[in-house]
């Protein structure tokens, strides 16, 4: 599927568009790999799927041959053309033959033929199946772009290749396409990158029965803290730690045991109890040891202070040490920058640009600002604002993504947000870019 | 291939489709279907515990008469000729394009149960499809 396509698939339709193909005696389709159909960033089609409707023993429609061979791509060909490429002989690996109520389903970059029909007629139903992206609490290591050049050049072939459809110019559009699918191709990742599913990796924080264990793994990255924090893990440890416990440190766990923070119980329980030691220690004068408990400022030395994500309503200027991020969405341009600052420190023009074709994917399938305008040519341009309102929240919330990651540098859970404020702006949109 | 491109409304006709495939409300109303696998040489190196499947037969995903209830209505509707899209010596076949949620639905229905994900993090630990429950052996007796 290219370059952009890592992550974890699951089916989820087939494309509404079907196509029923009608083969007459002697028509044939080249060797050909399938082109994908991407509607959207998380949506792609991964499979063909070829449904024969008729075979040798119909009673209305016989025919014979028009069987469906996968071919060894072979290297070697005297034409220049890619579409003369496709005339030269492979190897066939395996045949599939026409049979009444029979499917094919394969990856649409197996090189496939479909074989003169010798006799009779020939009725297939093809679509694809549609897969989507799913989120993991891992993050999927990008698959790094070949080039820039090579992607522009891949997405303005595309364009080029529906244009000269449009125009009705047969041999030069299937020229574009075969070109582009090829460097498509070529760019897609090898699956040679394994990443634990979170369910697997779940049952190794399991096996640890250190707390400072799973906290040290917690914070290492965003989506394991989010796995350490499964309530679960944390009952388990609490249990193992203080099998008698009946106190519970005062905390309501009555009504719905699903909706305790088991993590903050036991920070309760753990950071109480380390108090209670430390008292006479410290009246002692010797160095405090560090014991195999956690104490207090190791829970904020190692998870406490990264806790803080939450909506500051009132005076959020004062701290200097964590300025302010300060955003005024405007229609024309975005003004980002820091509090404290005389100006702001970027101006953004609040443009989005999306890819026109769906053929691909591509790691500028948006891109914003500066870069949209620059390429207007290869991108369909889009405007978050109409008559200086909000009106599209997606492409609002891509520029915000964008000048926070990469003008300002920042992350937002670090910093208060302060935004210009139209009484217009739902409060989902002021939740969604804190 | 190809299929995508250039999809403008006008192209698009309207055919019937099987009343028996539309009525369809769970999987015991459909046929019966069996899957083979089709044996590819590996054309990507992958990690030899598990080879993702790349292509599958299913024998019987649409009846007897559902086939030829396509047929014919396609017929009736008029197959359109390729030969001033595509140039003849790479594709020459008639084709109609229709497009149908429905049908897509229903038959997306029939094929989920031989599907599974496909992905980079899935590759180590294939989760088992509801095929596979279905054909893994009777738990033993307690």
């Amino acid at each position: 599927m290219g370059s952009g396509a890592e992550g974890v698939w699951i089916p989820c339709g087939l494309n509404e568009c079907i196509k029923i193909g009608r083969y007459q005696t002697g028509c044939h389709f080249s060797p050909h790999i399938d082109g994908p159909w991407i509607p959207d960033e998380n949506c792609a089609s991964i499979l063909t799927l070829v449904l024969y409707l008729n075979d040798s023993e119909s009673e209305n429609f016989p025919l014979k041959g028009g069987a469906t061979n996968f071919l060894r791509p072979s290297s070697f060909s005297h034409a220049s053309s890619l579409i003369g490429q496709s005339q030269t002989l492979h190897e066939v690996i395996t045949t599939i033959s026409p049979k009444t109520g029979r499917a094919l389903l394969f990856r649409h970059d197996l090189l496939h033929e479909g074989a003169p029909l010798l006799e009779g007629r020939k009725f297939i139903l093809r679509t694809e199946v549609l897969f989507r992206r799913i989120k993991s609490a891992l993050k999927v290591p990008r698959h790094p772009p070949s080039s820039v050049d090579r992607t522009e050049k891949l997405v303005s072939l595309y364009n080029q290749s529906d244009a000269e459809y449009e125009q009705g110019k047969a041999s030069d559009f299937v020229e574009s396409y075969l070109e582009a699918l090829e460097i498509q191709k070529a760019d897609t990742a090898d699956a040679t990158c394994f990443i634990l599913p979170p369910s697997i990796l779940l049952e190794i924080l399991r096996k640890l029965n250190d707390a400072r264990d799973v906290v040290r793994t917690m914070l290492t990255s965003k989506g394991l803290y989010r796995l350490g924090r499964t309530g679960e893990l944390w009952v388990n440890l609490f249990l193992s730690q203080w099998p008698y416990a009946d106190d519970l440190a005062g905390t309501p766990v009555a009504d719905n045991p699903l909706t305790v923070d088991w993590f903050k119980i036991f920070k309760k329980k753990f950071t109480g109890q380390s108090e209670s030691r430390r008292a006479p220690k410290s009246r002692s004068g010797r160095k405090e040891k560090r014991d195999w408990l956690l104490k207090e400022d190791d829970f904020y030395l190692l998870a406490g202070r990264r806790l803080a994500n939450r909506v500051t309503w009132g005076d959020v200027g004062g701290d200097s040490a964590r300025p302010a991020i300060v955003v005024d969405c405007g229609g024309h341009t975005f003004k980002v920058g820091m509090a404290g600052q005389e100006r702001p420190t970027a101006f953004i023009p609040a443009v989005v640009g999306r890819q026109r074709h769906m053929h691909s994917f591509s790691p500028y399938s948006k891109i914003v600002g500066e870069e949209a305008l620059k390429r207007a040519g290869l991108y369909s341009l889009h405007y978050p604002c109409e008559n200086d309102d909000i009106t599209n929240w997606d492409n609002a919330e891509l520029i915000l993504q964008h000048s926070f990651s990469n003008v300002l540098k920042v992350t937002t859970e670090d910093h208060p947000i302060i935004v210009t404020e139209n009484s217009l702006y739902q409060v989902s949109f002021i939740f969604l870019i804190c | 291939m190809a299929s995508a491109v250039g999809h403008s409304k006008s192209k698009f006709k309207d055919i019937q489709h099987p009343p028996s495939l539309l009525a369809q409300d769970s999987l015991l109303d459909s046929p019966v279907i069996s899957r083979k696998d089709v044996h590819l040489p590996r054309q990507q190196t992958v990690h030899p515990g598990f080879t993702p499947p790349e292509a599958f037969v299913l024998e019987g995903l649409l009846t007897n008469e559902e086939c030829e209830f396509y047929i014919k209505e396609s017929e009736k509707a008029g197959m359109e000729s390729l030969e001033g899209i595509f140039p003849k010596e790479y594709r020459s076949n008639d084709r109609l394009l229709t497009l149908s949620i429905p049908a897509a639905h229903a038959l997306f229905h029939r094929i989920l149960p031989f599907l599974s994900p496909i992905g980079t993090s899935l590759l180590l630990f294939p989760p088992p499809t509801i095929s596979s429950f279905l054909s893994s052996p009777p738990l033993p007796p307690l």
